[in-house]
């Protein structure tokens, strides 16, 4: 963990829900529960798991969009949780955010140079209006879109193309840190390509860090240096994207792998055992081991004791979240 | 024997605030399918594969859509031909179709257990109430939805996406059809969910022997659960061939394109993918003679002709095939 730009500790996000007559009875949905991970400088860790597992809780809640209920987020040697407003300010600038959809998360009022500038006006950099106009310039042309889109509105532009808007806007501020939250889901195949091939080549030019969510795991797996996976809360399972994919430890994360359908004929998914039923409510998640309930290989062990975050064959960079990671 | 067969259909889209501009939508496509096979319809947002099979079941928003000539044979009938009693005697029973958003197709103040009797009200009107009770409740264990007799009673909302979709697949199957349409089927589910219905859809379509049509825009989908596969882009059938030949073997140069920008096929990962250049063509901008042409690095002059669909087994519309296959094997 020799250069980590974020270290997150034990993080917790917890969502009141109220219920029955007169709302009377509170609930906790546990949307985040106790997670523990680093960022390196220039790394991409990729975040798995599936709708609702809280991998965009997470995401929005290390740039501190939701406050965290509980843990530590450790931003270049500063728990930005402990943060003054001013501080968390000047801190904001080196953290930023790509949304899921490219339709929703632009001003359709406002022009492509007035939704790019608008970090820079927010945080009073980039100079005069003629300096900052120039610099929207450079970042449209860095991410790929023609030079005359700076006076044209988002529905001008397809998809794809807003996603560069997105980007744009994301990288004004020279940020160390992205979260690309489902970046690509609401993009063709072919688009998605040039949209991965963007952000792999603005990561290299810029060492940016980032926190890459998907529900993909083909995509995750060709961009990321290391994958996470969540279940209900919970990491189970964190190690360098080959070895998610290939020598995976966490019954889950096997599931999860087996689950994908390969475009190559012939790796044809086998009548195998598929995962049967479904994720559990987060509101009132299982005891011990979450997954027990779904988990072929359970004990009555895992009902009772909730599993360590271990790692495995004392392999630094391979943690798994399972009383049986080591059979 | 042959399920179904589309013949040259064309469908066009009006346009503009006088809806006199009508604009192509489908270019003369023609496919078939045979009964006990799963054929995929693959293409990105726009090509016409959803009106494709919107127009199977004439459920095409008239007048906006409209079918403007060529046939599609049913059971030896003319769809195109039938008159509207005709109609609602084959939709949901010999033909049924499945939607992609179990949420929105789902009547959400009706039990599911009303909602598929409705199915049966319509097509079975012979039966007792016993009858189509002990029906409903075998066609929800046949999709695999625990305790069906209680089940019978729960609304939509209370049932998860995965198993909303079970239920839509259980309406679906209740007059046992020959032909299934199924738009999407998977693209709202989660893919552990995902991979569940998909083996349900296969194993009921084994079992029945019932002819399915999967509409997706996943090849991953297609290459797991389809026999044959059809490459839409731009209105247009710009391939077709078994899932095998098509994904090793590749003819048009979309399709080549289109595999070779996926990740999973990716030779290293965090490597540049291949793309495709420019971006698929609006509707009112789409190229005379071949679709592709605006972007294929292969175009020549005779691509300003329209290429035909040609081939026996492995069909591709492209003038430059052999000569790409030959070039791309050396």
């Amino acid at each position: 963990m020799s250069d980590a730009l974020i270290q997150v500790r034990n993080l917790r996000k917890y969502f009141l829900q109220r219920s029955g007559l007169l709302k009377q009875h509170k609930n906790y949905l546990h949307a985040v529960d106790g997670v523990s991970f680093n960022i390196e400088r220039g790394e991409t860790l990729g975040l798995v798991g599936e709708s609702g597992c809280g991998k965009s809780t997470l995401g929005k809640a290390l740039l501190r969009l939701y406050e965290p209920d509980e843990g530590e987020i450790i931003f270049d040697g500063a728990d930005i949780r402990t943060l003054s407003r001013a501080d968390m300010r000047t801190t904001r600038r080196r953290m930023q955010m790509v949304f899921q959809d490219p339709y929703d998360s632009l001003n359709a009022r406002h022009t492509v140079g007035t939704i790019v500038e608008e970090p820079l006006v927010v945080h009073n950099l980039g100079g005069n209006s003629n300096q900052r106009r120039e610099q929207v310039q450079q970042l449209l042309k860095q991410v790929g879109l023609p030079t005359n889109s700076i006076d044209r509105y988002p529905h001008e532009f397809s998809g794809g193309q807003r996603q560069r808007i997105g980007i744009a806007r994301a990288i004004a501020l020279q940020p160390e840190f992205i979260v690309c939250d489902e970046p690509l889901s609401a993009l063709d195949v072919s688009v998605q390509a040039q949209i991965i091939n963007l952000l792999l080549e603005l990561r290299a030019s810029m060492n940016l860090s980032l926190l890459f969510i998907s529900h993909d795991l083909s995509v995750v797996r060709h961009i990321s240096d290391r994958v996470a996976v969540m279940y209900l809360g919970e990491i189970v399972e964190l190690a360098p994207a080959a070895t998610i994919y290939n020598e995976a430890r966490h019954p889950y994360t096997q599931y999860l792998i087996a689950s994908i359908p390969k475009p190559v004929p012939g790796a044809r998914r086998q009548h195998h055992a598929l995962l049967t039923g479904e994720v559990p409510s987060p509101i009132n998640p299982p005891s011990g081991c979450r997954f027990h309930t779904r988990c072929p290989k359970a004990e009555s062990i895992c009902k009772v004791e909730k599993p360590a975050f271990d790692m495995i064959a004392n392999d630094e960079q391979h943690r798994v979240a399972c009383h049986f990671a080591e059979k | 024997m042959t399920a179904l067969r589309i013949e040259n259909l064309s469908v066009s889209v009006a346009s503009g605030k006088q809806d006199q501009v009508r604009w192509p939508v489908l270019h003369n496509i023609s496919l078939e399918l045979k009964s006990g096979e799963m054929l995929g319809l693959v293409g990105e947002s726009g090509c016409g594969k959803s009106v494709t099979a919107l127009s199977v079941l004439r459920l095409l928003p008239q007048p906006t859509l409209r079918v403007d000539s060529g046939a599609i044979i049913f059971n030896e009938t003319n769809l195109l031909a039938l008159d509207p009693k005709q109609l609602r005697q084959l939709r949901g029973n010999n033909v049924a179709m499945i939607f992609q958003d179990p949420m929105t197709a789902l009547n959400p103040v009706q039990t599911i257990g009303k909602q598929v009797e409705e199915v049966l009200l319509l097509h079975r009107p012979q039966w007792s109430k016993q009858q189509r009770r002990q029906r409903i409740i075998e066609l929800l264990e046949r999709v695999r939805i625990p305790a069906p007799s209680e089940r019978l009673n729960a609304y939509p909302h209370q049932l998860s996406g995965g198993m909303r979709q079970r239920v839509m697949i259980a309406m679906a199957l209740a007059c046992e059809p020959q032909l299934l349409i199924a738009d999407e089927p998977t693209t709202a589910l989660d893919v552990t969910v995902q991979a569940q219905v998909l083996d349900l859809i296969r194993e009921l379509q084994r079992e029945s022997n019932m002819a399915v049509l999967l509409i997706t825009h996943d090849l991953g989908v297609i290459a797991e659960t389809c026999q044959r596969v059809a490459v839409m882009y731009a209105g247009r059938i710009v391939e077709q061939a078994s899932v095998e030949e098509l994904f090793e073997q590749p003819r048009h140069p979309y399709t080549q394109g289109l595999l070779a920008s996926l990740p999973a096929r990716a030779a290293q990962p965090q490597t540049p993918l291949a793309t495709i250049g420019g971006q698929v063509p609006d509707i009112d901008a789409r190229p005379p003679g071949c679709a592709f042409s605006n972007r294929c690095a292969w175009r020549s002059d005779i691509c300003s002709e329209v290429p035909v669909l040609e081939g026996e087994s492995h069909a591709v519309a492209c003038f430059h095939w052999q000569h790409i296959a030959t070039e791309n094997a050396q």
